[in-house]
């Protein structure tokens, strides 16, 4: 499990990287057709949106994976080491309900439906179900973060250690 | 253990709670418009109606200013049974359901008698039908008068004077299409944030009906206002179809019929609104403009050509024009 979380989280910051990349470039091109070339560009306001949209999902998906994201560790510090990481099974599995409901199912139904519904955006014309699959895709993401970290709690408690460190629960133990 | 599974009555409470919405018997109604609106006063007249009709049996619930979402986003909401009716300007609904582009095209109507005879005749009710594929039906079109450019620095006169201009549009095929053909430089931009636009030189002008241009207050930052009246796309009230369907005929009926009376009367409110728009623009020192819109009118042509084979509105056009 130890490796595949390895390999996901390296191709989650490529593909981030590169969406990042692609976004920076689009709305660069979006100043220069209006300003420099006196003649917008039609399609760069839309690309940029939905480039937004794929950026945030995905890099939220990825900030789980690091455990990058805000959290107010005021009582869970005052916690022994084995109440703190049970704290934190339920904050993940509250995460994984939330990820797997909303995200995975609700997400794919909505890919569905936009996608059985025929909807296209108004300037590419791209059927906007592709540009919602990211929805479904980064609660599956999330879901194996949660459970992956749910799976490492549960081993830490047995052996008494812990990989979440206290003075800087951002960064992992490895 | 014990704080896994007390979850579980959490987890089913969300889960019943998301469910509960479909056999409510109340509407919910959302749109994107101020409260001061004409189309927002004609709601609550329907929803007034159909209340006292049906004996309080069905009841509409207006939610007015985006409180739940945009125009896009009230559809995909429609669509998914989240929200009941909702008022989208035609144009947006091209996305949604082809048909709606044969409203966009430039100069369809030849006035505004034509025009409700076609919205209100064979035709309207055919694209308002053809939304049930898409899961949304029709109920009636309200009157969102026309659309005409208006401008920051240079007054428009001709066709010829908007070359180099850029031009703010819906996010729309036809409306990028169509600034395009007549010379300007189309940039689609988001409602909210044309002020800003116009102020700081983003965009040369825009297009838009009297009152929204006088209730958005461009008026401050745009000095012309050239009435040619390019588009009159109207504004649609949609149901879900699985709202509708979920009705007993007798509610199907009462709404319907307090949906065509509010348009009877949304069009008497709007004809004030746009006088008053233009009095009250013509008053803040803007300068309007009315020009020969028979230069416009030939430079579309080309638009006509492209949709006269088009297997979706092709047909629909014809019979547009041909009505008397």
């Amino acid at each position: 499990m130890g490796t595949l979380k390895t390999a996901i989280d390296a191709v989650l910051k490529q593909l981030i990287i590169v969406v990042m990349g692609v976004l920076l470039l689009d709305v660069i091109w979006q100043v220069a057709t209006r300003f420099v070339l006196n003649n917008p560009s039609s399609f760069t306001d839309e690309l940029a949106r939905y480039l937004l949209v794929w950026l945030s999902l995905l890099a939220g998906a990825y900030a789980l994976g690091q455990r990058l994201h805000l959290s107010i560790d005021l009582f869970a510090n005052r916690f022994s080491r084995k109440t703190e990481l049970w704290l934190d099974n339920l904050v993940q599995l509250l995460m994984f309900i939330f990820s797997f409901s909303v995200l995975i199912i609700g997400g794919s139904r909505l890919v569905w439906i936009t996608l059985y519904l025929d909807q296209t955006s108004a300037a590419l014309k791209v059927p906007l179900g592709y540009v919602y699959t990211v929805v479904p895709l980064s609660g599956l993401i999330m879901c194996f973060y949660c459970l992956f970290f749910m799976v490492q709690n549960v081993r830490d408690i047995r052996k008494g250690t812990s990989h979440i460190d206290k003075q800087n629960p951002g960064d992992i133990i490895t | 253990m014990k704080a896994l599974l007390s979850l579980f009555p959490v987890y089913l409470l969300l889960v019943i709670s998301g469910c509960s919405g479909a056999s409510n018997p109340t509407i919910k109604l959302g749109h994107a418009l101020d409260t001061s609106h004409p189309v927002h006063k004609s709601m609550v007249y329907m929803s007034e109606l159909v209340e006292q009709r049906s004996n309080g049996e069905l009841k509409i619930e207006i939610y007015p200013s985006q409180q739940l979402g945009t125009e896009r986003e009230l559809v995909e909401l429609l669509q998914i049974g989240s929200v009941g009716i909702t008022k989208v300007a035609s144009t947006t609904l091209e996305n949604f359901a082809p048909s709606y582009q044969v409203f966009g095209i430039p100069f369809i109507f030849r006035d505004d008698e034509h025009r409700f005879n076609v919205l209100e005749g064979a035709i309207g009710q055919q694209v308002l039908e053809d939304g049930e594929d898409y899961w949304f039906r029709g109920l009636c079109y309200y009157d969102a008068g026309s659309r005409s450019f208006y401008t920051k620095e240079k007054p428009v006169m001709t066709p010829d004077d908007l070359d180099g201009l850029k031009i703010r549009v819906m996010e729309s095929r036809s409306a990028m299409e169509m600034v395009s053909t007549l010379g300007g430089s189309p940039t689609p931009l988001a409602w909210g944030e044309l002020y800003t636009a116009l102020q700081q030189g983003v965009v040369d002008g825009a297009e838009n009906n009297a009152p929204s241009f006088y209730l958005s207050r461009h008026y401050e930052v745009s000095k012309y206002y050239t009435i040619n009246q390019h588009t009159a796309v109207p504004d649609v009230l949609i149901i879900s179809t699985h709202i509708w369907n979920s009705l007993s005929e007798e509610h199907k009926q009462i709404l319907q019929q307090a949906a065509l009376e509010s348009a009877e009367y949304q069009k008497t409110l709007w004809a004030e609104a746009s006088a008053e728009a233009l009095a009250a623009v013509k008053e803040a020192g803007v300068e309007v403009i009315y020009p020969d819109k028979t230069p416009f009118q030939e430079k579309v042509a080309p638009i006509y050509q492209k949709y006269e084979n088009d297997p979706v509105i092709g047909d629909l056009m014809k019979q547009i024009l041909e009505l008397e």
